[in-house]
């Protein structure tokens, strides 16, 4: 288990030293950025020690095309908090997202060349639009997938030698990844990177702070930050709920309920730009649909339905992926309840992984049986 | 500190004597809007509510204004079982920037022991996360308990055989008809059922509480309508523990009769109430007593 252990530092000054330090230790650096309070924060603090010491660092940004338009203003005043110490690396490629709004329609090309007319935004005039990497010697993890956003970033890093990247993660916010990282020092004696080819390490620099502690920091020095958090915290959604994140993913489609509020124009220019995303909006927080916690009324359980679903899944190829895993699971209404929501959320990639195990309201029902 | 158990002057003493050990500059008292607490002293004092402990509006001022000189005093907040919640997240953070608390509840659990581990971790959460409870741990800080001592007494309601068989009936019709329903709505409808059957013990002359206000009758309240103090006898019990607790604090009543009839369903309450007072007893038996 992780285990925390308090010293005489704040989480500021232990964060300005590993900066420091990664600065003293290499030449290249370079921020992963996304637009959100984390990555803000990071960006901020290494840009300030870049400009004391009159050193340049790349704010690298993958950009997705389907996000908040906030999102994109944001990274836009990151880009020119220190112009004179920033190397810009906004990347603007095609590569494939997962939709999860739609059956039919499973992948987003972003930036795909031919559509620009639906593109939700036109391209950044300082934005990289060619891949900067040798494209014969290019990774890609599923061949089936397509080339996609995590091989975007894989080819992006292995293009570069010596560099560190600083990331944004916080141990808090994903202690499984975090436990993940963390295992060995991935370089000299440091534990809070992670080792990469060509001489690579990736930095997690406020792998300590809380939410609070980077909410903290915005507000010290009166940084901009997404509106989105507003919007949010308005909505009444709690400190640890908000965060800034893609549109269609299988894990954030429920955005999708708020942005005619939030961002009527970035609606907008998302329904002409992909299927599904009037599914989202309607259905994105009811309980019975794509959140999949209310059994629709016709079926008599969750088994039922899940049959149903499997019956009807539209493309074969993915239904075989669905076929082969549920095998594996046991099967009860606790499990075929998960299994609906793959597949409503065309979760063939398993990012919404499955708890199979007896089902809890079962033994409920046993316990009651005996009892009374 | 931890104080259980006490009433509202035995809480104005306690913050009486701390006041005079720590020179305090302000006091912030975190309460339960059922349970306000009114604390008399010239210091100033700033009441939150439960509820706003969280609110951004409160969180990021109170991190700036709590100091080493403000005490934190928390009173009647145990109230969810999640010892993860949200809610004692922020309170924690209020409680890591000042040495100074007192935490007032009156039973130091809500369903399990495990609960007083809520209370340890206001008191210091750093040393008692991840740990499950020990009785040891009463003896480690500063926790002293005034028992409150119930006796339960069931009042035996006699029921016809007729509606012995409806209500195996009406059980089999609930299992059979659950459907994707809530488990635990078989025990709650079974409860309504045989309280109905209490009705004709019901005397003008004597109060009593009901889950609703099915019966229509004067002398009958409702949990919700309770709110101070007086002898109820219970036709049915609160199906959540925490609103039970609420009553017994509220009211204070310390002999609790309960109609009852030959039906499973009262064995089962009964059965369930008798569990959760001996686990309130053995943290009684092994605590240091409040004098």
């Amino acid at each position: 288990m992780l285990k925390q252990v308090y010293t005489n530092n704040t989480v500021l000054e232990a964060a300005r030293e590993r900066i420091s330090y990664i600065f003293d230790e290499f030449e290249n650096i370079i921020v992963s950025i996304s637009g959100g309070k984390d990555s803000t924060t990071l960006a901020h603090l290494t840009l300030t020690e870049a400009h004391k010491r009159g050193r340049k660092v790349g704010l690298f940004f993958l950009d997705e095309e389907v996000v908040y338009d906030s999102t994109i203003k944001q990274i836009e005043y990151l880009m020119d908090l220190y112009p004179e110490n920033t190397i810009k690396l906004w990347l603007q490629l095609e590569f494939h997202l997962t939709n999860a709004t739609s059956l039919t329609e499973s992948q987003l090309i972003c930036w795909e060349a031919g559509k620009h007319q639906i593109w939700m935004r036109p391209k950044n005039q300082i934005s990289i639009k060619h891949k900067p990497w040798d494209v014969t010697k290019e990774t890609v993890r599923d061949k089936n997938k397509g080339f996609g956003f995590y091989d975007a970033i894989e080819n992006f890093e292995n293009s570069r030698q010596n560099t560190a990247f600083l990331v944004g993660l916080r141990a808090t916010e994903s202690p499984n990844r975090w436990r993940a990282v963390s295992k060995n020092p991935g370089y000299k004696n440091i534990y809070w990177c992670t080792k990469m080819t060509n001489g690579n390490v990736s930095f997690y620099p406020l792998y300590d702070w809380n939410f609070h502690d980077v909410w903290k920091y915005i507000y010290d020095n009166k940084l901009r930050y997404s509106k989105i958090y507003d919007y949010m915290w308005k909505k009444g959604m709690g400190l640890q709920e908000i965060r800034v994140s893609s549109l269609i993913h299988e894990k954030s489609f429920r955005a999708l309920v708020e942005l005619p509020e939030f961002e009527p124009k970035t609606y907008d220019r998302l329904l002409k730009r992909i299927k599904g995303i009037s599914v989202g909006n309607l259905y994105g927080k009811d309980r019975a649909l794509l959140r999949v916690q209310k059994l629709p009324k016709n079926y008599k359980n969750w088994r039922e339905y899940r049959d149903f679903l499997m019956a009807t899944y539209p493309d074969p190829e993915k239904k075989e992926i669905f076929v082969k895993r549920f095998a594996k699971h046991l099967d009860n209404d606790y499990v075929a309840r998960q299994q609906c929501r793959q597949l409503v959320l065309n979760d063939y990639e398993n990012n919404l992984p499955i708890d199979n195990k007896p089902d809890p309201r079962e033994v409920l029902i046993q316990k009651w049986r005996e009892l009374l | 500190m931890i104080r259980i158990g006490l009433n509202s002057r035995e809480k104005q003493k306690e913050i009486d004597n701390y006041l005079q050990t720590a020179n305090i500059k302000k006091i912030f008292c975190f309460y339960f809007q059922k349970f306000p607490l009114k604390i008399k002293t010239d210091i100033e004092v700033e009441y939150i509510e439960y509820a706003d402990i969280e609110m951004y509006k409160y969180f990021y001022r109170l991190l700036e204004e709590i100091n080493e000189t403000s005490l934190i005093v928390i009173n009647e907040c145990m109230r969810t079982h999640n010892r993860s919640e949200l809610i004692y997240n922020c309170a924690h953070h209020y409680l890591n920037q000042t040495p100074h608390r007192i935490i007032f509840e009156f039973f130091p659990i809500i369903e399990d022991k495990n609960d007083f581990m809520i209370l340890l971790d206001f008191e210091n959460k750093g040393k008692y996360k991840g740990k499950s409870f020990d009785y040891a741990f009463l003896q480690t800080e500063d926790i002293k308990i005034k028992p409150f001592k119930m006796k339960f007494e069931p009042i035996n309601v006699e029921i016809e055989e007729k509606y012995i068989k409806l209500y195996e009936n009406k059980k089999n019709q609930l299992f059979d008809n659950l459907g994707e329903k809530d488990p635990d709505t078989i025990p709650r409808n079974l409860q309504l059922f045989a309280g109905d059957l209490k009705k004709k013990a019901i005397d003008p002359n004597n109060l009593y509480v009901a889950r609703n206000k099915r019966f229509k009758l004067e002398n009958v309240k409702t949990y919700d309508d309770i709110e101070t103090q007086g002898n109820y006898i219970v036709i049915d019990m609160h199906y959540r523990r925490l609103n039970f607790n609420d009553f017994l604090k509220t009211t204070q009543m310390t002999k609790i009769k309960y109609l009852s009839t030959v039906l499973s369903i009262d064995n089962v309450i009964i059965t369930e109430f008798s569990k959760w007072k001996a686990r309130l007893e053995s943290i009684y038996a092994q605590a240091s007593l409040y004098k």
